[in-house]
């Protein structure tokens, strides 16, 4: 009795805090008629430069210079300029209307619950959309250019994929059952978050694994057998493997932050670096193949996508 | 127009402590809660043309700004545009007593999941249960039971 009654003045002294919290903030001004203006617009307009850039650059840039450098490079079919164009207009529209939706809609007239319901299901729709257009592009790297040119691309959406998805992961992780009305997890819900990480496993050591892979066989071939160029490629496998597992402890750390650090943007970005100097080097000593080419343009890609994210 | 802009002007200054209460407890420094802040002003001015009274305008307020801190998705804040807020930073510090107990309130409910965080910040304002259960959408008996885990929650880490 008499710890429950201990207990209840505390809760009693919670709301005592807040009183004197809001009897605090009474005095201050906080924000001024100008302010609000200013603070409005500035906001709004960047919003939607923010979904504008996306938007322009990503789905009517980006993606159909893409499929023009493909077209000029393999020679597709019409059937794969179809195939593609239909992709990118179905992408920009399912992208449009999922950044519009996501942004303010229903803000004032949904409850909380509803709302919060919503936004997971949007983030989800979100993910599914990037898994279809992964495996799109790799599909369509294997049927309408080489197979080469499939690996590659399935190793570099890979790549792309760790960043975004592992963000994801580590947010529902950390929230746990955050804004879940919901007592316990659903099963599928749990399965789903187990399925999750252990993707993002397999993803990071394979990663490691090309990296001493690729160290093993420097010892196998011998190394006065080996083009210093290659040294440069070890560097590359070593930089991403690094940059890959110092995100990993960056966002799952307990004081750590969700996104990034600098450190980790630089090591990710002087690894490209590496890989673009490499290929230049290779490609002035006549090796030399479209692939090269393309995988540059990718990279540039990647980085871009990559501080992108970090701002957002 | 104009007349609409001076009318939010003047309801947001007036509810403007309601607005930082909210993300002052949504955030983990100072410039997210100008940045918060900011975003509340956005959702608000977008859905005050068609605010029809249909609540109050304390409740409406309090869901606007619940619904955008909690749905909010954590990004990097350097690169955002942000008006400073005209407020003390040092408002809070533990240099006084009251300061110590705000930074107890807030460290206490920190700690909680964010949709409960948005309940017991609508008990800490006396809101009724039924107001709490029209603005993060349970019902009443459910409202009463979440709040009582809560405030267990809350009992627990005071004894820690």
């Amino acid at each position: 009795m008499k710890e429950e009654k201990i207990n209840l003045s505390e809760l009693e002294e919670l709301k005592e805090s807040y009183q004197i919290m809001n009897e605090k903030l009474e005095s201050q001004e906080i924000i001024t008629p100008d302010q609000i203006r200013a603070a409005t617009e500035q906001k709004v307009e960047y919003l939607e430069t923010e979904l504008k850039t996306i938007l322009i650059w990503g789905f009517i840039v980006a993606f159909p210079l893409l499929i023009l450098f493909f077209h000029i490079s393999y020679g597709l079919s019409t059937c794969a300029l179809i195939i593609s164009g239909a992709y990118c207009l179905v992408n920009a529209v399912v992208s449009a209307f999922m950044l519009r939706r996501i942004r303010r809609k229903d803000m004032a007239a949904l409850d909380l619950s509803t709302l919060m319901t919503r936004e997971r299901r949007y983030r989800k729709t979100f993910l599914i959309m990037l898994v279809l257009s992964e495996v799109f592009w790799v599909a369509f790297s294997f049927i309408f250019m080489t197979n080469s040119l499939g690996i590659i691309m399935l190793v570099i959406l890979i790549l792309m994929t760790v960043p975004r998805y592992y963000h994801s992961f580590v947010k529902a992780y950390k929230e746990g059952l955050q804004g879940k009305i919901e007592e316990q997890p659903s099963l599928l819900g749990r399965i789903g978050k187990i399925v999750g990480y252990t993707v993002l496993g397999i993803m990071i050591l394979a990663m490691g694994a090309f990296a001493v892979l690729y160290i093993i066989s420097f010892f196998k071939i011998g190394f006065e057998n080996i083009e210093w160029t290659n040294y440069l490629n070890l560097f590359v496998a070593l930089g991403f493997t690094i940059s890959l597992i110092k995100l990993v402890f960056e966002t799952t750390g307990k004081n750590k932050g969700h996104k990034p650090s600098i450190f980790t943007i630089v090591l990710f970005s002087l690894t490209i670096l590496l890989f673009f100097t490499s290929n230049i080097i290779n490609y002035s000593k006549g090796v030399f193949d479209m692939d090269i080419i393309f995988m540059m343009a990718v990279s540039v890609m990647l980085i871009i996508g990559f501080i992108r994210r970090r701002k957002m | 127009m104009k007349d609409l802009e001076l009318e939010f002007t003047k309801m947001v200054r007036e509810y403007r402590k309601t607005i930082y209460s909210v993300c002052y407890f949504f955030s983990d420094n100072p410039t997210e809660v100008d940045d918060l802040f900011q975003e509340v002003l956005v959702n608000l001015w977008k859905g005050y043309p068609d605010f029809r009274n249909e609540s109050s305008i304390k409740t409406w307020i309090w869901r606007v700004s619940l619904n955008t801190c909690c749905t909010i998705q954590k990004r990097d804040r350097r690169n955002v545009p942000t008006v400073p807020l005209l407020i003390d930073k040092d408002l809070f510090s533990e240099s006084d007593q009251a300061g110590q107990q705000v930074k107890m309130l807030y460290d206490r409910i920190n700690k909680l999941e964010v949709f409960d965080r948005a309940i017991i910040l609508l008990w800490l304002e006396s809101m009724s249960y039924d107001e709490i259960g029209a603005i993060v959408g349970l019902s009443t008996s459910a409202v009463t039971s979440r709040l009582f885990r809560i405030k267990e929650q809350l009992k627990s880490m005071s004894n820690k």
